[in-house]
């Protein structure tokens, strides 16, 4: 599927919530969307997920503006505030709540089957905020897709737990090659990582990441944070 | 996935020894809140002994109507500091003012110095009405001025009460001897009565005797009035004849000589008749010759025709003259012998009256003198039957007066006894023990009789419903300041609007149940105040702690923190509106229009009269009204899930900037 940002916004001008932007996800390698400020990646990705709409622009799935559609079709994968689920709770409650958003039974059972088959067994009994990113992004993603009538995948902020984006970003790979929309949204020194490992660029406009159009385009660290005002000043 | 949602509620509300301290924290404020409450208000008026209250007795005392010495003041007093009702010292008129400003104690109550005495005047000619002073300050505490009112008006109550009974006691023994007067006045009523009624007939008897008394002496009168004129008349003719009486034996002698003269007279008399005789038969032989030789003459024509006719007829005239005194002479003849006959009778028997005569006047005499004596003695009869006349007649005129006095008299006097009668029937006999009781209903005609269809235990069970249905609304509150309303996740993750909203009605639901239940045990058990119908009780609380759930998640669910704290101004607005302490009625309109609309006002009415064992419709009908807003507030709760399902707005999606 194709998920498509064309000039979505919320918000106008320099303090817009979501400046605007024109991106598109697409099947195949997971698309790496790079956004600043804390609270972006959290929009953004409820705007790719059809569940917040923007002030302007659209949102289209396949070219179709079927918002409804969308959100029945992606899921969003620990996105704060919406999705992450709390950092005290016992992984195993959390995956009996996933299971029960997938309107699978959500018995001890199930559940124990469940993690022992993805190789965290060990974890049951750990509070959420103990499980290493690697197995968080994965296990997310894995639950997500229990979902009845997911294709694609919202991944916010998976940089946020720390650790190696390539241990995660493989597992996130392999769900992709299973025919999985997969959408990452990050900030740029993540992308630019990703970028290296083979993810497509969600060509970020100035506004979403406050990159220097005129600079040649350049891979990860050549990010320069310092435009950021001067763009910012320019525009306004 | 409702059971897991409430599940993985109730683990991330667990999930940290802060949380479960929080949680149990929170989980305690209902039962902190309404069983100290309930605790500290069990039953205030059981220690209204611990009130410090000032006693001033001032009263001087007085003697009574029976001269016995009282001092009512002293007596209340004593059964005051006896009673112990409050923590009364009885103290100097200066102390207690002094107290009562400084707050050592609450109120003072003074039975004045001529108390006594002006509850004694009552009874006399210059009744003064007795006053009790009591003393309050409001500083002390509002509600001790109220108790201290009511504490006055007891005494008051009963003195009047004793005072009343006694002077009525009085009253009724007078009123006793008056019927028992009565009585003796009623008998003597009838006989008077009767002995008017006998009078009455006498009377009427009487007054017509002495009418036809006076009838007859009328005629009486009259008659005498006649006798004495006769009687007059007798003695006056009687007195003309024995005038003439005295001279008639000289009339009889001279009746005697003149009959005697009479008969010689008479004896002549016809002695000359018979000598007429023979002269009266020449008479005729001499008219007879004449006639003849008148004829001749008047033959020989010497006389005319006319004179010989009338010569004829006078000489005719003279024969028949002639033969009349000869036939009267025959004719006379016998009469005068006869006359003589009998002129010599009368002389005789004038003789014999003129020998007779005197004794004739004489008796004549005697006849006119009795005559006299007659005539005025009828002349003093009639004056007298006279005088008797008019005295009969006012004797009937005063008899009939009397007879018409008498039928009043008697009529009056049955009026009398019939009066007297009803009199005596108007109060009614009684023993003195009915006296008594009498007195006292008199005294004290009115007492309330309690007829409570059903009944609060104290104070405290008053107040329990209303702090109860607070607690549950404060219980509430307070677990969803730790309670998500609804959980993000899901609403992010699937589309169940239901599901995700009576997971998160549920959650708290639950939580609320536990207090009510924890609540209930504790008012009941801990408290031990008394409850009609437990087991209902128990469920109704659960259910006004679900609905308050229900409303406060509504509100969370569309307004998050902002109706999270509506959720507290409603809780400050039931409080006063919910009718808890004073009747609702007593409220402004619009505060009683919102009573009937909150939830917390039902609550309130559906705990009391499962406290208290009231009606099941009144049961019912309170729990309608929170049906309503259970239900309502579920549906709007899930209308809100539904569209934070759709689509998330950013308000909800940053921290809100109340709370955290």
């Amino acid at each position: 599927m194709r998920i498509a940002l064309e000039s979505a916004a919320i918000g106008q001008g320099v303090g817009a919530s979501v400046p605007e932007t024109s991106f598109e996800v697409t099947d195949g390698a997971p698309t790496v969307i790079a956004v600043e400020t804390a609270e972006r990646p959290m929009l953004v990705s409820l705007l790719l997920g059809g569940r917040l709409r923007p002030d302007s622009g659209r949102v289209t799935v396949d070219g179709r503006d079927d918002l409804d559609e969308l959100r029945k079709r992606t899921a969003l994968v620990d996105t704060p505030v919406v999705a992450e689920p709390t950092a005290g709770l016992g992984l195993a409650g959390v995956v009996a709540e996933e299971f029960s958003f997938a309107g699978l039974p959500s018995s001890r059972r199930a559940v124990r089957e469940f993690l022992a088959e993805h190789d965290l067994a060990d974890y049951a009994t750990v509070p959420m905020r103990a499980l290493p990113p690697i197995r968080r992004v994965r296990m997310f993603s894995e639950l997500a897709l229990l979902r009845p009538g997911v294709d694609a995948l919202v991944i916010t902020s998976p940089e946020r737990h720390g650790g190696d984006p390539a241990g995660w970003y493989e597992s996130l790979l392999q769900v992709a090659e299973r025919g999985t929309t997969i959408a990452i949204v990050t900030d740029a020194a993540t992308r630019g990582i990703l970028l290296g490992l083979g993810a497509k660029d969600g060509v970020p406009v100035p506004e979403l990441l406050s990159i220097d159009t005129a600079a040649p385009a350049v891979p990860t660290h050549a990010i320069s944070t310092r435009s950021t005002n001067s763009v910012t000043e320019d525009n306004a | 996935m409702i059971i897991t949602l409430i599940r993985t509620e109730f683990a991330r509300l667990t999930s940290s020894r802060i949380g479960i301290a929080a949680l149990v924290a929170l989980m305690t404020v209902p039962l902190v809140y309404g069983g100290l409450y309930l605790w500290g208000n069990q039953d205030p008026y059981n220690r209204l002994d611990e009130v410090p209250a000032a006693l001033v007795v001032a009263d001087t005392g007085a003697t009574d109507t029976d001269g016995n010495a009282v001092n009512y003041g002293q007596d209340a007093a004593e059964t005051l500091l006896d009673g112990g009702d409050f923590g009364w010292v009885e103290v100097s008129a200066a102390e207690a003012k002094a107290g009562i400003t400084d707050g050592t104690y609450d109120f003072g109550l003074t039975f004045p110095a001529d108390f006594s005495t002006d509850l004694v005047s009552a009874s006399g000619d210059n009744a003064t009405k007795a006053t009790l002073d009591l003393t309050t300050s409001d500083t002390n505490s509002y509600l001790s001025t109220t108790l201290a009112e009511r504490a006055a008006e007891a005494v008051r109550v009963n003195i009047a009460a004793q005072l009343g009974e006694e002077a009525a006691g009085t009253l009724l023994g007078a009123l006793d001897e008056v019927r028992t007067g009565l009585v003796k006045a009623d008998d003597g009523a009838v006989q008077l009565a009767d002995g008017a009624a006998s009078a009455s007939a006498g009377a009427t008897e009487l007054a017509s005797g002495a009418a036809s008394a006076a009838t007859g002496a009328a005629s009486l009168s009259t008659g005498i009035d006649s006798l004495s004129t006769g009687a007059a008349r007798l003695s006056s003719g009687l007195g003309q004849l024995d005038a003439q009486a005295t001279a008639l034996p000289t009339g009889t002698a001279s009746l005697s000589t003149g009959a005697t003269s009479v008969a010689d007279g008479l004896t002549s008399a016809s002695a000359g008749g018979a000598a007429l005789v023979t002269p009266s038969t020449q008479a005729a032989q001499l008219s007879a010759a004449v006639a003849a030789e008148s004829a001749a003459a008047f033959a020989d024509g010497l006389v005319t025709p006319e004179e010989s006719q009338s010569i004829q007829t006078k000489l005719g005239q003279l024969a028949q003259l002639t033969a009349g005194v000869s036939g009267g002479v025959s004719d006379l003849a016998p009469g005068l012998a006869q006359l003589s006959a009998g002129a010599g009778q009368v002389a005789a028997g004038a003789a014999t009256l003129n020998s007779q005569a005197p004794t004739l006047a004489a008796a004549v005499h005697s006849a006119a003198t009795g005559a006299g004596t007659l005539a005025s003695g009828a002349s003093s009869a009639a004056s007298g039957a006279s005088d008797l006349a008019a005295g009969t007649a006012t004797l009937s005129t005063g008899a009939t007066d009397l007879s018409t006095g008498i039928a009043t008299l008697a009529s009056g006097s049955s009026e009398l006894s019939t009066s007297l009668g009803d009199a005596v029937d108007q109060i009614p006999g009684s023993t003195a023990a009915e006296r008594a009781k009498a007195a006292a209903a008199i005294a004290s005609p009115v007492t309330v009789e309690k007829d409570a269809l059903t009944a609060a235990q104290n104070y405290g069970g008053g107040l329990a419903p209303f702090f109860i249905s607070l607690a549950a609304w404060i219980g509430i509150y307070a677990l969803f300041l730790l309670v998500r309303p609804l959980s993000k996740r899901a609403l992010t993750a699937v589309r169940r609007p239901i599901r995700t909203t009576l997971a998160g009605w549920l959650t708290p639901a639950l939580l609320g149940a536990l207090q009510m239940v924890g609540l209930f045990a504790l008012v009941r058990y801990g408290l031990g105040l008394e409850v009609a119908n437990p087991v209902a009780m128990v469920g109704f609380m659960v259910f006004v702690s679900i609905t308050f759930a229900a409303i406060v998640l509504a509100l969370n669910v569309w307004l998050g923190s902002v109706g999270q704290f509506i959720g507290l101004i409603l809780m400050v607005v039931q409080l006063v509106t919910a009718g808890g302490t004073f009747p609702w009625q007593t409220l402004p309109a619009p505060l009683a229009f919102i009573h009937q609309a909150l939830p917390m006002s039902h609550a309130v009415d559906g705990i009391r009269q499962l406290m208290y064992g009231g009606s099941l419709d009144a049961t019912l009908a309170t729990i309608w009204p929170l049906l309503a807003w259970l239900v309502v507030s579920l549906l709007v709760s899930v209308l809100g899930a539904l569209k934070q399902g759709r689509f998330r707005v950013l308000r909800d999606l940053r921290p809100s900037p109340i709370g955290a």
